[in-house]
């Protein structure tokens, strides 16, 4: 699924990255916790976050992820919003909670960003 | 480490500890360097998870640390020598899940008690040396062949 059919879905606001909607996606990590996404992430997987930190664009970036989106309306500081432009990370906003975000790509057959072996 | 002749390149950082501000600047140009040598994507990929987990210890739990990178044709070799608690039982740290972080680094997503296990599974030569009190050294190594 392209990232523009994403934004459709999950009604999401597009923060940075507007020129970057054809990335193809098939996996996708949702999580508040940096630690499982850097034990469990796969290349290209989109982020679901409720967390707001600075690390998250470092993360995103260094990992080779397709984008994050940030969920239940938790707005990323102007701070977040600079890096990921700098690091050519698409972000995102939805009203969706994280629950209702999941519930909306695993429906349309997102798979769960995990690594074999 | 590599033998000298076939050391490519070689380059040392410093990670302060501590430091959120810069957390993650050496895992950063350390990736700019594996781009530029044209080392495969999913090698580079790897070669971060590694850089990253090991920097992000540096910044929560010493004081400072010093980077070796040595690439030869073989694989990259990454050494991380901090100064700082050192770790009393390597194999209890080695364990997921185990952690000392505290409730902040846990509020900024950290503390799992993974980044030792990643480590060791995503590397392809992990060896981990360490002395209270005195601090902790890590040699890890992902091969490019
Ligand atoms: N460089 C270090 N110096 C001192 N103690 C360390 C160092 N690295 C790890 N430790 C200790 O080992 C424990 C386990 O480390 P590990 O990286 O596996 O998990 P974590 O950092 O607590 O959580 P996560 O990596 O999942 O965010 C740490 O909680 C800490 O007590
Ligand atoms: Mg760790």
């Amino acid at each position: 699924m392209q990232l523009h059919e994403i934004v459709k879905l999950l009604g999401a606001e597009v923060l940075v990255g507007a020129g970057d909607l054809d990335r193809e996606i098939s996996a996708v990590h949702a999580s508040d916790l940096i630690s499982h996404v850097l034990a469990t992430c796969t290349r290209g997987a989109l982020w679901l976050t409720g967390l707001l930190d600075s690390q998250i664009v470092n993360t995103a970036e260094l990992f080779d992820l397709s984008a994050v989106v940030f969920v239940a309306n938790r707005r990323p500081t102007q701070d977040i919003i600079e890096a990921a432009e700098m690091e050519n990370v698409p972000v995102l906003c939805t009203q969706y909670t994280m629950f209702e975000s999941c519930g909306l790509l695993y429906s349309k057959g997102l798979k769960p960003s995990r690594r074999c072996g | 480490m590599a033998n000298a002749e076939s050391v490519v390149f070689r380059k040392s950082y410093h990670i302060e500890g501590g430091n959120f501000q810069s957390a993650g600047s050496v895992s950063k140009k350390i990736k700019q360097i594996l781009k530029q040598l044209n080392i495969d994507g999913e090698i580079i990929w790897r070669a971060m998870i590694v850089a990253y987990e090991a920097e992000m210890n540096v910044v929560l739990y010493a004081s400072e640390a010093e980077v070796i990178l040595e690439i030869s044709p073989k694989k990259i070799c990454m050494i991380f020598k901090d100064k700082g608690p050192g770790i009393p039982d390597i194999p209890l740290a080695m364990t997921e899940g185990y952690s000392t972080a505290t409730r902040e680094m846990r509020e900024r997503g950290f503390g799992a008690g993974l980044g030792l296990p990643n480590i060791k599974k995503t590397a392809d030569n992990f060896d981990i040396q360490s002395t209270v009190g005195s601090g902790t050294q890590l040699i890890i190594d992902i091969n490019i062949f």
